[in-house]
């Protein structure tokens, strides 16, 4: 029997590190023992034994919810069912929203706490919740932009998790491709045929998205926060300046700029201001009051 | 249903939970089992086939046992179970949890066996541990008397053709209650060692510590105080340390309590074998400035001999009582009682506490028990918020320690408690379940 000589405790036989400390016994083998009565035996023999995946406060929480939510449809039903079938008030509208009210309480409380998980069952949910209520209003209509939407918001916030941005590319192809196909889809649900997609909205994505890509080179090299901050307004005031320009043709206006002027004089003042900072050194020194390396 | 039948006594298919027990059906969850284990080591083979039948004799003078856990619409109860009986191998660590319907075929305690030791692990509905260690006496006896081996009378020994006392079945709470005011209380949360989920097991970390029985009187005797208000004392010192080490300012330290279950059956002369303990909390304030051992021991003598009198146990048990006969909790179903148990019970209960320490004493063993059996050991599983459980019993001149931890890794308690002990001479011999400290079996 070997003793620890940190804590002092006399450690049964057998044991090569002290249970307290986790130090290891430096002795001889005679020293330290055989292990023959153990204070347990080996988990090898252990029979299974089931185990609760919750603990005690998150079981509450479940349980307390689903007790609600059953008095809810109690009562629901039965109220439905005393009002007879020829009231308005139907009682499945509301039980189908209690029970995915239910589904949005409790998915943290089950699921494991990730978030392409929890975002992913929140999208469906938000997604069964809202083509339910548009169902019983009468007919698909408005829920399409809304499936649309959430369509394009998993694209865009929880796709590039589930690529684990091993594949950069991959995702910025999913998210131009699937932008272009939600305004295409905008369109399509506008009316019976495509109308101001190709003329406008393309136009306007094609050059954001260049305005983006030189932005997005510009910063691989280094920016300041004035400058991001200013070039992020110059995108937005060239994206706004062109849907103003494609418009007037869609519309066939003489003119070929209105109110977007402005604009275009504010674009031209940063473009300059920022093509000066990015090549002129002391422009950028001026205003980064960086000491040049 | 239930309710009507709790109060008039109804069918007798319907046994009604003790008070005490009411709590631990519903807060039965991951990383609390709510289950305490005794065990006893003996120097003769333990054969599965005679503790079988050691268990079927006894189960005669223990009708009480034979029973199995329902959940009712206005409260769990109990109704008389026939299932046949069965022992199982002992597992590699204590207090798993207890699947009311399938871990023991439908009982609410398990007999377990390896070729040296009879172990039972109690669900704490059943009963406390005074009542599980009558018990297991009880089994032990009866299986040394089949092994050939003759034992002498001990009153916490019962013996197969002794007449039941209708006392022993009986809720002794409902018997000593008093209808007065009483309130819930609620404190400030205690100090706890704090880990993530991901820090936690639910297979028990157990490491247990033989001292001297005669080294611990005399320690203890040194400070005037009995071995369970020392140990006390020094767990709550050892608490103080890790807050001091762990918590980095000392505006945020926070209480220190421990938990000390009391046997309260000698207090109100009772002898149910059901649930009757009660717990009297003993602490110090950090938050006020730090401890002197000296301090700590006076304020857990002065803390522990005051809570443990008639006056403020009966005022205990009244809070605790009324609160089930409360109109509204009584007639809400058991559905929605369930949930607000579970998540109420950490407010009233374990947050208000660092940890629990549980003294059986020493146990007597008859004649012919006394000669056979080598070692006694107490577990208490521990709970997430607690995580740490202490079960103390003597046998012999020995007495055993047992810390129960649900942490993976983090001993610190343990460490701080233990080399206490040693720092003040006393020698501590230490096994544990931790895998990563023992040779290949």
């Amino acid at each position: 029997m070997a003793y620890c000589v940190k804590c002092g405790v006399k450690l049964e036989p057998g044991t090569i590190s002290c249970p307290l400390c986790k130090t290891e016994v430096r002795a001889s083998e005679e020293i330290i023992g055989k292990s023959t009565k153990t204070l347990f035996g080996s988990s090898h023999h252990d029979h299974r034994e089931e185990q609760p995946l919750v603990d005690m406060r998150r079981k509450g929480f479940i349980e307390l919810i689903l007790a609600l939510a059953t008095i809810a449809i109690i009562i629901l039903a039965i109220t439905g069912w005393a009002i007879g079938p020829e009231h308005p008030f139907s009682p499945w509208f509301s039980i189908g929203c209690v029970f995915i009210g239910v589904g949005f309480i409790l998915a943290p409380l089950v699921l494991p706490s990730r978030y392409v998980l929890l975002s992913s069952t929140y999208v469906l949910l938000t997604l069964a919740i809202l083509l339910f209520i548009d169902a019983q209003i009468g007919g698909l209509s408005w829920s399409l932009y809304t499936t649309a939407s959430l369509v394009l918001y998993w694209l865009i916030g929880v796709f590039p998790w589930v690529i684990k941005h091993k594949r950069l590319v991959l995702g910025i192809v999913v998210d131009v491709v699937s932008i272009g196909l939600y305004l295409f889809l905008l369109d399509i649900f506008d009316g019976p045929a495509v109308t101001w997609f190709f003329p406008v909205a393309l136009p306007i994505y094609v050059v954001t998205l260049i305005c983006a890509m030189i932005f997005g080179l510009r910063m691989r090299r280094g920016m300041t926060v004035s400058e991001i901050v200013m070039g992020l307004i110059l995108i937005a005031c060239i994206a706004v300046g062109v849907g103003d320009i494609f418009y007037l043709r869609f519309i066939d206006h003489p003119d070929f700029v209105s109110w977007s002027l402005e604009l275009w004089i504010i674009a031209g003042l940063l473009a300059l201001y920022l093509i000066a900072v990015a090549t002129i050194k002391k422009v950028r020194l001026f205003f980064t009051n960086k000491i040049d390396k | 249903m239930i309710a009507f039948m709790r109060i008039s006594k109804g069918p007798e298919e319907f046994i009604p939970l003790d008070n005490a027990a009411l709590i631990y059906p519903p807060t039965i969850a991951r990383f609390n089992s709510n289950v305490f284990r005794l065990s006893f080591d003996v120097d003769i083979a333990v054969i599965p086939e005679r503790l079988l039948k050691a268990l079927n004799n006894i189960m005669v003078r223990f009708p009480y046992y034979k029973v199995s856990l329902h959940n009712g619409f206005f409260w769990y109860y109990l109704t008389q179970h026939e299932k046949p009986l069965e022992v199982y191998p002992d597992r590699s660590y204590p207090c798993a949890y207890f699947n009311r319907h399938r871990s023991a075929n439908g009982y609410l305690f398990k007999v377990m066996y390896r070729e040296d030791r009879i172990a039972v692990e109690y669900f704490h509905a059943l009963t406390d541990g005074t009542g599980g260690l009558i018990f297991l006496k009880s089994l032990v006896a009866e299986y040394l008397r089949l092994s050939g081996i003759e034992v002498g009378d001990d009153p916490q020994v019962f013996k197969i053709n002794t007449p039941i006392n209708e006392e022993e079945s009986a809720d002794s709470f409902q018997k000593f209650f008093f209808p007065i005011k009483s309130v819930m209380e609620s404190d400030v949360r205690a100090f706890h060692v704090t880990a993530l989920s991901a820090d936690l097991t639910d297979r028990t970390n157990a490491i247990t510590a033989m001292v001297s029985v005669s080294d611990m009187k005399l320690i203890a005797s040194e400070f005037q105080a009995t071995i369970t208000e020392y140990l006390t004392a020094e767990l709550l010192d050892a608490y103080q340390r890790i807050q001091q080490q762990r918590v980095s300012s000392s505006k945020r330290y926070k209480p220190i309590r421990i938990s000390v279950p009391v046997n309260i059956r000698r207090v109100f002369d009772s002898k149910s074998m059901r649930n009757f303990t009660l717990f009297v909390v003993v602490g110090i304030d950090p938050r006020l400035g730090a401890y002197s051992f000296t301090e700590i021991i006076e304020q857990v003598k002065y803390q522990l001999r005051n809570g443990v009198n008639t006056k403020s146990l009966s005022r205990q048990i009244s809070r605790n009582v009324a609160g089930g006969r409360n109109v509204l909790v009584r007639y809400a179903p058991n559905f929605l009682k369930r949930p607000f148990m579970k998540i109420l019970s950490d407010r009233y209960g374990d947050r208000l506490y660092s940890s629990v320490i549980s003294n059986l004493g020493n146990v007597s063993l008859p004649s012919g028990m006394a000669e056979h059996v080598t070692q006694g050991n107490f577990f208490l599983s521990p709970s997430k918020a607690l995580k740490i459980s202490m079960g103390v019993m003597g046998i012999h001149s020995s007495l055993s320690i047992n810390i129960s931890s649900n942490l993976k890794t983090d001993t610190v308690v343990e460490r701080e408690f233990l080399t206490a002990l040693v720092n003040r001479g006393i020698a501590v011999e230490i096994a544990s379940n931790r895998t990563d400290s023992m040779v290949a079996r």
